[in-house]
């Protein structure tokens, strides 16, 4: 045991296409990141795959044994629950009924429930909970593939937590709220914590697949690309049994048909980033009026917070133009996340790259100092 | 940030209290250090005041100057110690000069006084008989004219009043020419040791 601990729990995030390990020295003055790992893996296996590759990774870089766990899988769930102030004696009931329709595990659910607070007070409005399921075969799973790692589990949340404790503290702004949009793969939520404590969180319908299948979708070759192919390749064919004599004519032809290729090439990719682009407009502006309900709902029962700015998290924040679509959706600032940036944390430069999908590592990694 | 632990919130509480005990350690390292720090300015604090009480007792060379020249005094004394002890002792006898210079004043008018002697002689046993090693006593013999009869017959009363001796007339005779007055012989004795004070008087 060293004399004064100066490291931080090892943070690991099991999310839904990798796995992400890390640890910061030093204290809340100057961090600096000890061990950051990602370990590629989907699946229901994810966590023992996740542990195999990470294990011959850490050893050695990582100080002490206690980890603290968050998951994001479609094995936890999310919910606002609404409950009338006349029923608050069944609230336990509600509350595990709602817990037992929000997954499935053949091995139980585990529920936990906070009363989201707000400011305005009124007899007449219902008091709201924010549920959070955990299926204990995922609880399981995540906990048996930190200790086959070799660490000490010291705390199991939903990713949500982690994101938003990263999120508060890089803004530090203790007067306005500070919304997030995790835009995962499979999964996509947005909160606003405010005073130390989540004020607003609810899953959004769209989520980071679903942003990148539309972008497939509108990437795919047009007919146009199709039928210039086909042209260009007869005017080869019909070349070929002019003879001898007419090797100029045969290679001017040939010349014309592949400028008319590459002409149309040219124009069919930029139809299809512009398609690409209206297809993520579409999107965002959806993903908008989602975030727009949910800040009128949180303004609503929260009257005089302000949240003047969004922070983007997860996969769909790097895919390219969404800060944009959101901002002119939502008319306030919205930002990829970079907490190592903000905070100061001494990282290396291909970590600095992706700071946004560090939110949730990085916040387990906090737990003691946020 | 307040958040939803699936393993309860005892885990976390362990880890926060596994990573205070380092601090707790540095904590009693610093307390120890202290006292033993404190314990160390003690015992300088008592090695000071233990010097000064040595120094305190250490004799002062002026006093061992003095008490060496007082010793070579006394060296010097002692050499004349043997010549000066029987001088101390004769002057430690009682002397008769406070007893003659009153004894005018004290027999009054009426008598004069005409010879005094001052002897000393070895006491008589009840036999009468002298023994060499026997008591001395101080013999004082006082001749003086009573002018009446009635001082005559009480002067051995007087001088022996006045003198604190015993008396004892051992002659008288008419003075020729001079009547009533009678010459008297009056012998005063006293062991030496229990000679009183004759107090002075001018």
């Amino acid at each position: 045991m060293r004399f004064v601990t100066r490291f931080s729990p090892v943070g690991l995030h099991f999310g839904s296409l990798d796995t992400r390990l890390l640890q910061l020295t030093g204290s809340p003055r100057g961090w600096t990141v000890q061990a950051a790992e990602v370990a590629p893996a989907q699946g229901v296996t994810r966590h023992s795959q996740a542990a195999t590759a990470l294990s011959t990774c850490i050893k050695g870089h990582i100080l002490g044994k206690d980890t603290a766990i968050s998951t994001s899988a479609a094995g936890a769930a999310l919910t606002v629950v609404p409950i009338e102030r006349s029923q608050t004696d069944r609230l336990r009931a509600t509350l595990e009924e709602a817990a037992a329709r929000a997954i499935e595990d053949p091995e139980g659910i585990n529920y936990r429930f906070l009363p989201l607070s707000r400011t305005l007070q009124d007899a007449n409005e219902r008091d709201e909970y924010l549920l959070l399921c955990l299926g204990e075969s995922e609880q399981r799973r995540c906990t048996a593939a930190s200790e086959a790692l070799g660490l000490r589990p010291v705390g199991l949340e939903i990713a949500a937590f982690p994101v938003a404790r990263t999120l508060t503290y890089a803004t530090r702004n203790e007067k306005e709220a500070v919304g997030f949009l995790h835009l995962g793969f499979d999964h996509a939520y947005f909160g606003i914590a405010f005073d130390n404590e989540m004020r607003f969180l609810k899953p959004m319908e769209r989520s980071g697949a679903d942003l990148l299948d539309s972008l497939h979708q509108s990437a795919e070759p047009l007919e146009d690309v199709h039928s210039a192919q086909a042209m260009a390749l007869g005017f080869l064919t019909d070349s070929d049994p002019a003879g001898a004599g007419h090797e100029d004519d045969a290679a001017m032809s040939a010349s014309n048909a592949s400028t008319m290729l590459a002409h149309v090439r040219r124009q069919s990719e930029e139809s299809q980033g512009a398609a690409m682009m209206r297809a993520l407009r579409v999107q965002g502006a959806n993903l908008g009026q989602e975030i727009r309900a949910c800040l009128r709902h949180f303004h609503a029962r929260n009257p005089g917070i302000a949240v003047s700015q969004v922070a983007i998290s997860g996969f769909g924040g790097g895919l390219p133009g969404i800060t944009g679509v959101l901002e002119q959706a939502l008319k306030i600032d919205v930002e990829l996340a970079q907490p190592f940036t903000q905070i100061g944390i001494g990282a290396p430069a291909e970590l600095l790259r992706e700071q946004h999908l560090w939110c949730a590592p990085l916040g387990l990694a906090l737990r003691n100092a946020a | 940030m307040k958040t939803a632990d699936f393993l309860g919130t005892q885990p976390f509480l362990n880890h926060l209290q596994r990573r205070r005990m380092p601090r707790r350690v540095l904590m009693l390292c610093l307390f120890c250090a202290i006292c033993l720090g404190g314990s160390v300015a003690f015992e300088v604090s008592v090695h000071v005041e233990e010097k000064r009480a040595e120094a305190g007792q250490r004799p002062m060379p002026e006093a061992a100057q003095a008490q060496a020249e007082l010793g070579e005094i006394y060296g010097e004394m002692n050499a004349f110690s043997q010549a000066l002890d029987p001088l101390a002792e004769h002057l430690a006898r009682p002397t008769a000069a406070g007893t003659l210079a009153g004894m005018d004043e004290a027999l009054g008018p009426e008598v004069e006084v005409e010879r005094v002697a001052w002897s000393r002689e070895i006491k008589a046993d009840k036999k009468g008989k002298k023994k060499a090693n026997g008591p001395e006593i101080l013999v004082l013999i006082v001749e003086a004219i009573a002018t009446n009869e009635e001082t005559a017959t009480s002067l051995d009363a007087i001088l022996s009043a006045y003198t604190g001796m015993k008396a004892q007339i051992q002659d008288h005779e008419p003075v020729a020419d001079r009547w009533p007055a009678v010459r008297m012989t009056v012998r005063l004795e006293s062991e030496i040791h229990s000679l009183p004070e004759v107090e002075a008087k001018s």
